[in-house]
């Protein structure tokens, strides 16, 4: 299977250890970026990333879940996160494979993924009160350095729930 | 540790009940207990006392303890000493007390508090001895008692040794802890192993069977006496490592200085009466020794695996199938001319074959144990309910998967029960009046089939009363007035929910939970429940289910972009039809004639909104799948071929959609790495249906 892993969980082991005194309140996000917009993955729960996969179609589902996919001999299904938002389908997909610590797996289809980044718990601020859509599955925000932009923090336990 | 202990205990008494409640049943029949059956109770009871005072659970000691008496006084007057007349109650007596251990067993399986309200049952125990007490009884075992703590005492508080087993030990328990006699009897066995019958003997040589050894040992010691300074030094490294010991000194038997000939024969004496006292015991105890070591034996050839490693290693064999047909199969290796891989692959391939039989086999366990436990709840229905009924068993061998066995246990239970309440007559004249034989007579069999086990409860009683359950059908809903129904669809009346031809509940069947319950729980391991019967001859349930859930021969199957796994036991038959050969209905359901019978078509591509797929019955082929009552056929663009498959269960993610109800039971990775689905064909008969209405 053309499956590629991605070794950024590997380069941030090397940034721990010497960060480890600094970090006083500090968690590592990944940036992925879909539908042009960014979204932080908390680290601990990444599992692998991976660019390629082939998805089985089963029947009957949400529109939103593409399928399963075979990761090392587990079924993990696959969430579309442009079609959980109601957008069109992209054009570039990766995916991010998270793992709630449980045993349970899911991949996300994003667009892109961009780089990890470390986020002081103080730095990400609330969520205006909104009802949009996307705005359930953030549970908060803060603005990237060098002008990179703003970051919206996913709420992963969300994302494991499925059908909510 | 703790908890392996409690493993240890639990897994033994289970055991031990199952045998005891066995032994009881066809001593039971026979009405009287042989020789060695007594000695048997003797030794669980035994057992039962001696492992639950170690776990401290004192009531469960105190009412083995109580058993145990009886039993020695059985065991050394024989059966004779129960006159016929109280023999029902004997056996009635032990099998309560069987439920007594069991529940209290279960309760400590369930982390409960143990009842240790216990005075009805040991009143009961004392009550029935009593009975049988004949007046000579006790004198006897006094007479028995006396010469020995006088021969104890004439030796003198200095000599418990003896001339033949000169080399001693003498060993103190911690003070208070109770139970001296028992301690005594697990030193006394920990130690037997190293020598030869005859090779030692031990003061007080009766702790094991009488209780007031006790306070002998616990005042004096306990003595191990041994032939030679050899076994002694042997078993003094045992001796220490023995729970609760304080301490141990070797002593030598001295030869008592004066008037040696005059103190011998005292010391000789105490030991000569009591045995022609107690010849029961010692005949009975050569017998139950040997059952000792063979049990030993068997221990060594057998060992309890918990179950949950099972399943792993099951897990990993399954993994490295596919893995072994993902590297020999790998594409990267096409258009190579590779011999010896080749030839490696093969071996390989035999072997992972060899594993995955081997492990399988390892879950493997007789249905004769749940067979077993039907004949107590016969019983003590035929007891209840005033029927004679007998119970055969067939095929107590078949092997079947552990994981169903233990889901068979409850729907078989439920069967059996449903056969004793509504299935064999009321009245014996009855039976008789229409040439039966008056006693009922429950087949309970069991054979394997290829893949599956088939499971049989057949009664010859009244069977179903085709009008009744009609009536009763309609009074509950469940079917509609002036519908003609055939026999076989009156029968599946009986495994709807909420269906119970007895207009009143009895203890036994309850309310008609119970054959639906049945069926549900027979689908849960993917099998079959069916029923056929006869008016006044009586009724056969049928349960097919297959061998092991967790690998299975399926069939490999195409649609649009997408693979599916038809399992092997469905298929009937496989074929290529034409337009022509389709019927269609005005509700543009198409229909085919097999072997005249009319069966639906069900197009896997439309009922799964597919947009892939082939639409003309020329460029794809049918599949005439069958399950349990469902037969259909199912049509799909090609066959790939057969296939042994790893059923894995799809994450709770997707099957939260409810994609069981359309027939995708589970999923199974192929050779290459993709992913194929399980198909469970009654589910897509079952929805296929609800569309069309």
């Amino acid at each position: 299977m053309p499956e590629q892993n991605m070794l950024f969980a590997r380069t941030d082991e090397q940034y721990n250890t010497t960060e480890e005194q600094a970090a006083v309140d500090t968690e590592k996000y990944l940036v992925v970026s879909s539908a042009g917009v960014l979204y932080g993955v908390n680290t601990r729960y990444i599992e692998t990333i991976l660019t390629e996969i082939s998805i089985t179609w089963l029947p009957m589902l949400a529109p939103h879940i593409r399928g399963v996919i075979n990761l090392r001999g587990a079924v993990v299904p696959i969430l579309d996160f442009r079609l959980l938002l109601g957008q069109e389908p992209g054009e570039k997909s990766c995916t991010i494979v998270l793992d709630s610590g449980d045993g349970t797996q899911i991949g996300i289809m994003v667009d892109e993924v961009d780089q990890t980044v470390d986020i002081e718990s103080g730095h990400i601020l609330q969520v205006p009160s909104q009802s949009a859509e996307e705005h359930k599955l953030v549970s908060g925000m803060c603005s990237l350095p060098n002008q990179g932009g703003t970051l919206m923090v996913l709420d992963c336990s969300l994302l494991f729930n499925g059908q909510q | 540790m703790g908890n392996d202990m409690m493993e240890a205990y639990l897994y033994e008494m289970n055991t031990l009940l199952e045998q005891l409640d066995e032994m009881v049943l066809a001593a039971e029949d026979a009405s009287t207990f042989s020789q060695d059956d007594v000695n048997e109770i003797f030794r669980i009871m035994h057992t039962i006392k001696g492992s639950s005072a170690m776990m401290e659970f004192n009531s469960l000691m105190t009412v083995a303890h109580r058993i145990e008496d009886l039993f020695f006084i059985i065991r050394d007057q024989t059966m004779e000493v129960i006159p016929d007349g109280l023999r029902p109650e004997l056996f009635e007596l032990i099998f309560r007390s069987i439920d007594f251990f069991r529940a209290e067993i279960e309760k400590l399986e369930n982390n409960e508090t143990l009842n240790e309200d216990i005075d009805s049952i040991v009143e009961n125990i004392n009550r029935f001895s009593n009975k049988i007490k004949s007046p000579g009884a006790g004198d006897e075992a006094a007479a028995e008692e006396a010469p020995e703590s006088g021969g104890a005492s004439a030796a003198g508080e200095e000599s418990f040794g003896s001339s033949q087993f000169p080399y001693g030990i003498r060993v103190f328990f911690d003070e208070g802890s109770g139970m001296e006699n028992l301690r005594s009897f697990m030193v006394l066995n920990a130690v037997k192993d190293l020598c030869e019958p005859g090779q030692m003997d031990c003061l007080p040589p009766d702790v094991d069977s009488n209780p007031e050894t006790a306070s002998f040992v616990a005042e004096k010691g306990f003595f191990l006496r041994f032939a030679t300074p050899e076994l002694r030094d042997l078993a003094l490294p045992i001796v220490a490592e023995t729970g609760s010991v304080q301490e141990y000194s070797p002593f030598d038997y001295a030869e008592p200085q004066p008037a040696p000939e005059e103190s011998a024969a005292p010391a000789a004496e105490p030991a000569a009466p009591a045995k022609p006292a107690a010849p029961a015991p010692q005949a009975g105890g050569t017998p139950s020794k040997q059952q000792q070591q063979q049990a030993h034996n068997n221990k060594e050839s057998l060992i309890s695996v918990n179950l949950s490693k099972l399943d792993e290693l099951q897990a990993v064999v399954g993994e490295i199938v596919i893995t072994e047909s993902m590297v020999t199969a790998s594409p990267d290796l096409k258009g190579l001319k590779l011999d010896s891989f080749t030839q490696a692959a093969r071996q390989l391939r035999s072997l992972t074959d060899q594993l995955q039989d081997v492990s399988m086999s390892l879950r493997m366990v007789a249905v004769s144990a749940t067979f077993q436990k039907m004949r107590r709840i016969v019983r003590d229905m035929s007891k209840k309910l005033g029927k004679e009924v007998v119970l055969n068993l067939e095929g107590e061998d078949t092997e079947v998967d552990k994981t169903i066995v233990d889901s068979i246990g409850d729907p078989i239970m439920h069967i059996v029960r449903n056969s004793m309440d509504h299935g064999i007559e009321e009245r014996p004249e009855d039976r008789v009046a229409v040439g039966k034989d008056r006693v009922g007579h429950i087949t309970l069999s069991a054979r394997h089939t290829g893949s599956e086990v088939i499971i049989q409860v057949i009664d010859d009683g009244q069977g179903a009363d085709d009008e009744a359950i009609l009536n009763k059908a309609v009074r509950q809903g469940l079917a509609s007035p002036g519908v003609d129904y055939s026999h076989k669809d009156i029968l599946n009346f009986l495994l709807m929910p909420g269906f119970s031809t007895n207009t009143e509940v009895t203890e036994y069947s309850g309310r008609g939970v119970g054959m639906d319950v049945v069926k549900s729980n027979v689908e849960s391991v993917g099998g079959t429940v069916s029923i056929t019967s006869e008016k006044g001859r009586g009724m056969t349930t049928t349960l097919k289910i297959p061998l092991t859930m967790a690998i299975m021969d399926g069939m490999e199957v195409k649609v649009g972009r997408s693979a599916f796994t038809v399992p092997i036991q469905n298929i009937r038959q496989i074929f290529r039809v034409t337009e022509k050969d389709i019927i269609h209905d005005a509700a543009r359901g198409e229909m085919i004639e097999l072997m005249d019978n009319f069966y639906s078509i069900v197009r896997a591509k439309e009922f799964y909104q597919m947009e892939d797929g082939v639409d003309e019955f020329e460029d794809g082929i049918l599949l005439w799948v069958e399950s349990g009552e469902t037969s259909f056929c199912l049509f799909v663009d090609e066959l790939i071929g057969e296939q042994q498959v790893v059923v894995k269960p799809l994450p709770n993610f997707v099957t939260d959609f409810g994609i069981r109800d359309y027939g995708v039971a589970g999923c199974t990775i192929l050779g290459d790495g993709s992913i194929s689905i399980i198909l469970e064909v009654s589910s897509i008969y079952a929805m296929a249906q609800s569309y069309a209405r």
